[in-house]
């Protein structure tokens, strides 16, 4: 209500009195009418006699003189001012009813209730304000004043502000909730109903592919949790949003957001950071590992091949001197031949017995002898690892070769072997980097285990249908090869496969295997390609082999490092 | 004729080997060996005059002080029309090729393969008698 409505008018008492009166009534009229203000850019097109009053100025040209209406506007509003300037002209906003401040001609600051409106002037739009005095009268003023107050309080909030009533209607927001969500300004004035907003959201794609309806709805029904409700969002210009729902003590809502981009990406970026110091703390430790394994490998390595070579020395006698005997034997039965008249049948029995043993025992020693040899010979293989060169080598070219000349060489001892060879050859094996050599030595190996295995179970088992039968498969992975050959032969019970890799372990008679292979191309798979080995079997049924190697291996090679 | 073989070797055991394998040629006079136990030995043996004189050296090459290497070096500047036959238990690659280099005849490994040998051995010499 108003105060002027309610004051009893009483006539005056003297001519003083009235000239006071009509000054006293001349006043509250002015300032109760509202001045206009037209103006574009820089220009002032229109001011008002009333405003120019309003504003403690003299005359409508001393306004007009003015650079600019900004001149009018306090410092700190400068920037709101011109943002809705702007706007207004562009026609983002056609009118709006706010409360603001200008400069009065003294410097003072005067309050105004303002109308602005987008008009047409010349043709051309411009920007008009009635401004009406803001009654300084307390009942008028204190509401609005509070509300200011409210508003500047959270318009000075460095966090998004969204104020909603019982109903989720919008009661107020600040200039951080626009900038975050990327509103224009004044885009959803008091009374818009929340629904709206989201709407709004939807129809820019905020929530992607979804329904519109049945998204807000269940957006709305988060606003009704009681409670302080808590959540995370991305916005679509890239931010994300801390956004905490408040129930107010009137059934209301306050929504505040919280800019958490810089945090989250700082977040992020420490993760990562931290995520690859781990990765290469984990490869350094691999490296390492590996290094100490390569380093023992060496030394083992050039242990073994000292002790090999110094034992080739003495074998080299034990050798030529048992084949030497044997002959020299032979010459000497020669030269006591007349002799064997003059001996009696019991001597002539017991020597050719004793020169039979001397025979035996000489062919023992030699072939004893030999046998050492081959296994130095393999010691001397393993210990060397390998001095082949990395080359990038046709997988399935070079499985293929490997078993071909396994499978001649088998067949060369064993005439009457025959077995079914299986290839099943993926045709993206492509290439692969590895020691073409060492490789092929594993193949080698594992094919000619795979046929002994068979053609022993068929030796073996009795059973004349039983069908040799080795396959072998290369499979080609992105980052990695593998080749699996399995065989149907005796197999290996689970305490040979865990001894399987253990140097100078072998389940062949006495003489037939050294014991190495396996070992020497776990070493060659394992540590010279940081490949994998596996092995699977069921005894009298079939053995399994799996080699997987990587595509491009980083390995030192092994040769390269013992070729000291 | 009596061609002489000089054998450079630590093993004293290699004399016996030598003897006991060659003794048909031995028998026949065809050949004579001469044994040195060091490359210094060798050296010295070759200096002094060998009767017979020496047509083939077989040497060691892992030997105490001097390596057989270093005699195949030595031989190859004082007697270069002297064939060298070196015979080793390392017989890997590596020392293949550098005894090849220095410039020795062939490298034989031990143990050794007297059938081998013999055959190396006077095809050395046909080449050297018909040379």
């Amino acid at each position: 209500m108003d105060d002027f409505t309610n004051r009893e008018v009483l006539p005056p008492r003297s001519v003083q009195e009235a000239l006071d009166l009509g000054h006293v009534y001349h006043d509250q009229l002015v300032a109760a009418m509202p001045g206009l203000l037209v103006h574009r850019g820089d220009t002032i097109l229109h001011c008002s006699n009333t405003l120019a009053r309003l504003l403690g100025y003299e005359t409508v040209e001393s306004v007009q003189a003015l650079p600019s209406a900004m001149a009018l506007v306090p410092e700190d509003d400068q920037h709101t001012e011109e943002d809705v300037y702007t706007r207004c002209l562009t026609g983002l906003i056609r009118s709006q009813v706010r409360r603001i401040k200008r400069h009065r001609a003294d410097g003072s600051i005067q309050w105004f209730d303002q109308l602005m409106e987008s008009v047409d002037w010349g043709g051309q739009p411009a920007v008009m304000e009635m401004l009406t005095l803001m009654r300084p009268l307390a009942a008028n003023a204190e509401l609005p004043h509070q509300e200011q107050l409210l508003q500047a309080a959270i318009d000075a909030m460095p966090n998004g502000v969204l104020m909603l009533d019982r109903d989720l209607n919008v009661e107020g927001a600040n200039s951080e909730f626009y900038r975050l969500w990327d509103y224009p300004v004044g885009m959803f004035p008091p009374g818009t109903a929340v629904g709206l907003i989201l709407t709004y959201n939807h129809s820019r794609g905020d929530y992607g592919d979804v329904p519109c309806e049945e998204t807000v709805a269940e957006l709305c029904s988060r606003f009704r949790v009681k409670g302080i409700y808590n959540s995370e969002r991305r916005v679509p210009n890239g931010r994300t949003l801390d956004i905490r729902n408040a129930p107010r003590a009137d059934g209301g809502y306050v929504i505040t957001h919280h800019d958490i981009t810089d945090r989250k990406r700082i977040e992020d970026e420490l993760r990562q950071a931290k995520e690859r110091a781990e990765a290469i703390l984990k490869e350094l430790r691999e490296t390492q590992r590996q290094l100490i394994v390569q380093e023992k490998m060496a030394a083992l390595g050039q242990l073994t091949a000292g002790i090999a070579h110094e034992l080739k020395n003495p074998l080299n006698f034990v050798n030529n001197f048992a084949e030497l005997s044997g002959e020299l034997l032979d010459e000497l039965l020669e030269l006591l031949e007349p002799l064997n008249d003059h001996l009696d049948e019991t001597t002539h029995v017991d020597v050719n017995e004793l020169a039979g043993s001397l025979q035996g025992n000489l062919r023992k020693i030699a072939d004893h002898g030999r046998r050492a040899d081959n296994i130095v010979k393999s010691m001397l293989a393993h210990s060397r690892g390998g001095g082949g060169e990395w080359q990038t080598t046709d997988l399935n070219g070079l499985v293929e070769e490997a078993l071909t000349l396994s499978y001649h060489a088998f067949r060369a001892q064993d005439r009457a072997f025959n077995a079914t060879l299986e290839r099943h050859f993926d045709l993206m094996g492509g290439e692969v980097k590895l020691v073409p050599q060492d490789i092929s030595r594993v193949l080698v190996n594992l094919f000619t285990n795979s046929f002994y295995a068979v053609r022993k179970r068929q030796l073996t088992c009795g059973d004349t249908a039983f069908a040799p039968l080795v396959s072998v498969t290369t499979l080609a992975g992105e980052s990695n090869v593998s080749i699996r050959i399995r065989d149907n032969g005796i197999g290996m019970p689970p305490m040979v496969i865990d001894k399987l890799f253990t140097p100078f372990f072998t389940t062949k008679p006495t003489g037939e295997g050294t014991g190495l292979g396996l070992s020497l191309s776990y070493d060659i798979v394992v540590h010279q390609h940081r490949g994998r080995f596996d092995v699977s079997s069921v005894e009298n049924d079939h053995a399994e082999f799996t080699i997987t190697l990587p595509r491009t291996a980083t390995a030192l090679s092994l040769g390269e490092r013992r070729k000291t | 004729m009596t061609l002489g073989i000089l054998v450079v070797d630590d093993e004293p055991d290699i004399e016996d080997l030598f003897r006991q394998r060659f003794r048909a040629e031995l028998r026949r006079g065809e050949l004579v060996f001469h044994f040195a136990a060091s490359a210094e030995e060798a050296l010295q043996s070759l200096n002094s005059g060998l009767q017979p004189e020496a047509v083939l050296v077989l040497s060691d090459i892992n030997m105490p002080g001097m390596s057989g290497l270093d005699l195949l070096e030595r031989l190859r500047v004082e007697t270069p029309d002297v064939p060298v036959i070196m015979v080793t238990a390392y017989g890997d690659i590596e020392n293949r090729r550098r005894a090849l280099d220095f410039g020795a005849t062939d490298l034989v490994t031990k143990p050794v393969d007297f059938v081998a040998l013999k055959k190396l051995v006077h095809s050395v010499i046909e080449q050297k008698n018909a040379a």
